[in-house]
């Protein structure tokens, strides 16, 4: 694999004009039907290139491990709040496929904190929108089209973020339930109490090895002692066996959870989104997982011949209530694998934009339906 | 009201940007008359003065007309009408803009004002269904039963829309913890600019597909026009701590700012509001500011009430390490309105030291800001100009207000180079030309000085998929290939 260790070299690499699979470390090949361009890694294009913390806003080269980042920013006490799977995951990897973790509840995405970046297009030019400071309306929003993109318009060089003070204290607040379903609601009712969790993820039965129950409701919190002290006050009135892990003690669980999106390699993981108070009569009875309070759930299915319509069913029931439906990832070699529901036709505009961006299909070709 | 020959006043950017009409006007009338009962269009010269500009006075030109449509239908059919004539149009909110952006020189307005209607709200999940005429105000207050707001808010809340909101990606004050507009839009019903109706982004997360709802907030009105706008609501703070830090110096209020967050304290808000400022604003609104000072800063916390008096302790330990003089801390809500009135009709208020008023709103790394005061000062001596700095201080985000008296012989000039100087030096330390107030037509000629031309020409071919035969708010946001270089800058308004 290529592996370009500057941006000339990538420029260069782009003009020889033949199709090619921009990545970062990989961790995320398994997302969407697949490109069978020649993979080029720009994880050589790395680094933090400007940080002031007194501004709250870093500078990084998109080949750069967010881990690596959040080092350099854990040193002056700030963090970028995004939590998203896997240790070696490139800020370019996680801005192209929208990457996000538990704590999303609380912080949003990649989009709410990209401030700027820069790209180049398939014939190697680099142009770039937004800036580095913190608020800005100066020329269009041209890098929010590139998050969750999947590096379709563009391969990313460098990214401008919004970063901020660290949380003093950390923890995660777990209850055992006897079902996914009473973990959903369980945290639907924290979501609408006065609690200002971090993070309500609901889970199936299938962290056993970390903590026993048949599911369960693990609450995020962060914040200063009195504010971590009331969450564990107001959560034991909710009753039901549960357990608090503080500081680096609930890393185990947090990284355990984070890294289910590659987990189950050998089923279609379906990705359902809708509005939280109607995902739990959207989620089917099976293997399962909730980000309550944000509207997501992830579950998975058996690769056979009717994962096809059962993801296109699933859809449908979604997107009567605004929501929708669609696979993640799914084995490779399973029948029919490119003829999943990936993704539906949205508007015209976006197969504009990127004929526009990449009239010959150039550029990531393949992983994602647009 | 006496007849008088009309003649806009536009820049030379303005002009440059902005081609002429050439399409069937009359036709338009026509086919106004056929869509919209009398009551819902103008088009009478003495009324359309009304809409000759926004907030921001350097360009007044008059529309063809304004019409007042109240549903999507009756925008689509307006604007699928303005297609087949070939005359441009525009959206126009509360005309509280600061760039220009609804200036419509001969070409078709179509107001909100009539599209105000909240249309559903969804408290559990926290969003809500709004017309763009929504003011950004009334939506919190109608929300304020369900113990949840609209968070963005502007200073010009009490007026501006929502669909402005949208056009401009505006901020304010409490954007520095919660974000500006964009980070609070979930989804669009937009009325594309060939007529046709689009829903761009939805009630769920993360769809799949471009983020087309990120790209349209903030385009400026020239990416087509918002007809319904799902917005998410954010829960009210159960606790606010507001405290008013009082400095000698702008450069120790310049340290308090950095040192608030330096300490890992992240406000809500921060807000600057200098001397010049403090003593138009206090007279009248009573807001309990000390006149003498050189500079107060506003800083408010909230959150959940356990850890809030802590809080705003360590906020004021960061404020006294920073040599304040004196710190306050609003002792109950109604002191906290009052400071935060004070604050928020300060650039009203600014109107009492002079008739006109022109700013800026450069962004700069916060660490940068004790210099650039410093420069400003400098600017405002060098062009014997009056400045006043009211601003979002947590953010970096510059409201250098500069006063003058435009019956005052040459002080326009005077007042656009100061202005052209403060832009310049936000631009050497690394900062933004605007942070809320857009581009507009006012700010066209320094987007050189902000991005190469490769870069401006990636925007110009985006709008041109949403927008590609340019009727829609033409002009505006992006300066046209190869116009408004440095020669456009400076020259004065014609028609004075």
């Amino acid at each position: 694999m290529r592996e370009p260790a500057t941006e000339d070299e990538l420029a260069a690499i782009l003009r020889e004009g033949k199709p090619v699979h921009a990545v970062g470390n990989g961790t995320k090949l398994h997302l969407g039907p697949g490109s069978e361009a020649e993979p080029v890694a720009v994880r050589r294009l790395a680094g933090v290139t400007a940080y002031e913390p007194g501004d709250l806003v870093a500078c990084v080269r998109a080949g750069t491990r967010l881990a690596d980042l959040q080092a350099e920013l854990a040193r002056h006490g700030q963090w970028l709040p995004i939590d998203p799977p896997y240790a070696e995951a490139t800020i370019g990897g996680i801005l192209a496929t929208n990457s996000s973790g538990p704590r999303r509840l609380a912080y949003g995405t990649m989009r709410d904190h990209l401030i700027g970046l820069r790209v180049m297009g398939p014939d190697g030019s680099v142009t770039r929108s937004g800036g580095r400071v913190v608020k800005n309306v100066t020329g269009y929003d041209l890098h929010k089209l590139h998050v969750g993109a999947f590096g379709t318009l563009g391969v990313l060089l460098e990214a401008n973020f919004k970063v901020r003070p660290r949380p003093e204290l950390s923890a995660a607040v777990v209850f055992a339930c006897a079902s996914f379903r009473e973990a959903h609601q369980l945290l639907l009712k924290v979501h609408a109490s006065p609690l200002r969790p971090v993070a309500l993820e609901a889970l199936d039965g299938r962290l056993k090895h970390l903590i026993d129950g048949k599911a369960l409701a693990i609450v995020g919190v962060e914040g200063t002692r009195p504010v971590l002290d009331r969450h564990y006050r107001e959560l034991e009135t909710l009753g039901g066996k549960r357990a608090v892990l503080e500081g680096e003690r609930a890393e185990p669980l947090w990284t355990a959870i984070r890294n289910l999106p590659r987990g189950l390699v050998d089923f279609v993981r379906v990705r359902i989104g809708a509005k939280p108070f109607d995902l739990p009569r959207l989620v089917p009875d099976g293997p399962a997982w909730a980000q309550v309070g944000t509207g997501i759930a992830r579950i998975d299915l058996p690769p056979t011949a009717d994962a096809s319509k059962r993801a296109r069913q699933l859809h449908e029931t979604a997107a009567g209530l605004g929501g929708y439906a669609v696979v993640e990832s799914a084995p490779p070699g399973m029948p029919d694998r490119a003829k999943l529901p990936w993704g539906f036709p949205g508007h015209a505009l976006m197969r504009a934009i990127r004929q526009s961006r990449d009239p010959r299909g150039m550029l990531n070709y393949g992983r994602m339906v647009v | 009201m006496k007849q008088r020959a009309y003649t806009p006043v536009l820049t030379q950017v303005a002009r440059d940007s902005i081609p002429p009409v050439t399409g069937d006007t009359p036709g338009l009338l026509a086919d106004l008359e056929t869509l919209l009962p009398p009551e819902r269009r103008v088009t009478s010269p003495d009324e359309l003065f009304a809409y000759e500009c926004d907030a921001q006075t350097f360009d007044r030109a008059l529309p063809l007309a304004v019409a007042f449509p109240e549903t999507t239908e009756e925008v689509a059919a307006i604007v699928r009408a303005c297609n087949k004539r070939n005359v441009p149009f525009l959206a126009r909110g509360a005309g509280t803009g600061l760039s220009g952006g609804v200036v419509a020189v001969g070409a078709l307005v179509l107001s909100t004002s009539r599209m105000n209607r909240i249309l559903e709200v969804d408290a559990p999940n926290r969003q809500a269904w709004v017309q763009p005429g929504v003011v950004n105000l009334h939506l919190s207050r109608a929300l304020a039963p369900h113990g949840l707001h609209y968070a963005p808010d502007p200073s010009s809340q009490y007026a501006c829309t929502i669909g402005g909101n949208v056009a401009e990606n505006s901020g304010g004050p409490h954007t520095l913890k919660y974000g500006v507009t964009t980070n609070h839009i979930l989804g669009l019903e937009v009325v594309m600019p060939d007529g046709s109706v689009a829903l761009l982004g939805g009630p769920a997360p993360d769809l799949p597909g471009y983020d087309l709802t990120g790209v349209f907030v903030g385009s400026e009105g020239t990416f087509g026009i918002a007809t319904r706008i799902l917005v998410r609501l954010t829960p009210n703070p159960e606790g606010v701590k507001t405290v008013l830090a009082i400095f000698d110096t702008v450069l120790d209020a310049c340290r308090g700012v950095t040192e608030i967050l330096a300490r890992g304290i992240l406000p809500a808000a921060i807000e600057m509001i200098d001397q010049r400022t403090l003593r138009a604003v206090e007279p009248y609104i009573k807001a309990g500011f000390p006149m003498d000072a050189a500079a107060v800063l506003l800083v408010e916390a909230d959150g959940l009430v356990d850890d809030l008096d802590d809080q705003a302790r360590r906020i004021v330990e960061a404020c006294t390490s920073m040599k304040a003089r004196e710190v306050r801390l609003a002792k109950d809500d109604e002191e906290r309105a009052r400071l935060w009135k004070g604050r928020k009709q300060a650039f009203g208020c600014l109107g009492r030291l002079a008739p006109n008023y022109y700013t800026h709103d450069g962004v700069i790394p916060r660490t940068k800001l004790p210099e650039v005061l410093d420069e400003i000062g400098r600017i405002e001596a060098r062009h014997r100009v009056m400045i006043a700095n009211v601003f979002h201080a947590g953010d970096g985000n510059l409201h250098p207000v500069i006063l003058y008296d435009e019956r005052e012989e040459g002080v326009i000039d005077r007042v656009r180079q100061a202005g052209d100087e403060i832009l310049a030096l936000v631009a050497r330390v690394g900062g933004g030309l605007s942070g809320e107030h857009g581009i507009g037509i006012e700010k066209l000629a320094y987007m050189k000085d902000f991005f190469g031309e490769a870069d401006l020409a990636e925007m110009r071919k985006v709008r041109d998929l949403f927008n590609p035969r340019a009727l829609c708010n033409p002009g505006k946001a992006v300066p046209a290939a190869g116009a408004c270089g440095p020669a456009g800058r400076n020259k004065l308004p014609v028609g004075h």
